[in-house]
């Protein structure tokens, strides 16, 4: 693992703040006040909420058991969202007590837990919650950042030093396809950004959810830039695609295993350092 | 049964199964991972999670660069 120092994590948190005085966290840069309880396009103020925490196996083998807590809150609206309800009512899970979280995360991780995992929803829109959060206890625990990757600049510069390994979604191929699945037409300028500052700064997983018929516009083109790009980067190939409830444009079937098993030929055949 | 995927609220949780028996669960919970664990209790991660449920103790994760 990279070593790490992050001796400031609490003046970062009094940044993260300021920023969301103006919000920028995002390239959607809402410039809403979010300390004054005012909400932009990922629906949350300065408070943060925790809806789901468990100790998963699920993901990849190098970081499990992980301790995953579900936050509210997105600045992507992907049709395919395994937690859309949360996306649609941010406000609907109560604010986290930090106090007995920490607890909690601590004793999560002498039951077993390797890694700290934050998802969401999107975790950078609640970086400042997570900042505070993490403060007195960040030498403690391996954090991993499960991140759709879709965040701002002033964002990473926050992040660096903070963040053991991404585990970043790279969900799309093009433009036409981001904006009609995930509601963001910069997400693949955006995401190759951070995919650099990430592997630059920390561990990084490339995670792709394989989708149902986007083998040639979404699949190829992310290998490709990986090859291109960061070609030694771990990609993890995901199957679990799950069909909407309501959808325009996502897929309306579950991945067959003959195209998941192309999807994996591929980025052999690319030489991509796949991980499972 | 519905054939329709069923729209989720905030606090609800789902378990998909698929015509050829596959399962699917989204987001699950702990209560939902011993679901999974009493379908499919030889699964090596099944064993895991029990090992360290009894105990385990943690460990650092080995993400190389």
């Amino acid at each position: 693992m990279k070593t790490l120092t992050c001796p400031d994590i609490e003046r970062r948190s009094e940044e993260a703040r300021r920023i969301l005085q103006s919000c920028r966290l995002c390239p959607r840069a809402c410039g809403v006040d979010r300390t004054a309880g005012e909400k932009g396009f990922c629906g949350v103020t300065d408070a943060i909420r925790c809806f789901r925490e468990a100790v998963y196996y699920h993901e990849e083998s190098e970081l499990i058991p992980s301790h995953l807590l579900f936050l509210t809150g997105c600045n992507l609206r992907c049709e395919f969202c395994p937690v859309v309800e949360w996306n649609e009512s941010p406000n609907e899970a109560d604010e986290m007590d930090m106090p007995l979280m920490r607890e909690r995360i601590l004793q999560r991780r002498r039951e077993g837990a390797r890694t700290l995992n934050f998802l969401g929803g999107e975790p950078s829109v609640n970086l400042y919650g997570l900042l505070r959060l993490l403060s007195p206890i960040r030498a403690e625990v391996n954090v991993v950042w499960n991140s759709n990757m879709y965040f701002s600049e002033d964002a990473a510069r926050l992040l660096e030093g903070v963040v053991d390994i991404y585990l970043a979604d790279f969900k799309c191929g093009g433009a036409g396809c981001a904006e009609e699945l995930l509601g963001a037409d910069d997400y693949v300028e955006v995401v190759t950004r951070n995919l650099l500052f990430a592997h630059r700064t920390a561990d990084l997983i490339v995670r792709h959810v394989v989708l149902p018929g986007h083998a040639k516009c979404c699949l190829e083109p992310a290998l490709r830039w990986l090859k291109e790009n960061i070609p030694q980067a771990k990609l993890s190939l995901r199957c679990e695609y799950m069909p909407p409830a309501e959808a325009r444009k996502a897929p309306l079937e579950f991945l067959g295993e003959r195209e998941f098993q192309a999807a994996f030929d591929r980025a052999g055949a690319l030489g991509l350092n796949l991980i499972r | 049964m519905s054939q329709k995927p069923y729209k989720r609220k905030p606090g609800e949780l789902e378990i998909r199964i698929r015509p050829d028996g596959r399962v699917y669960m989204a987001a699950v919970d702990d209560a939902m991972l011993d679901v999974w664990a009493a379908l499919d209790p030889e699964n090596p991660l099944v064993i895991k999670r029990r090992e360290a449920k009894s105990g385990g103790k943690p460990r650092d994760a080995q993400v190389g660069s």
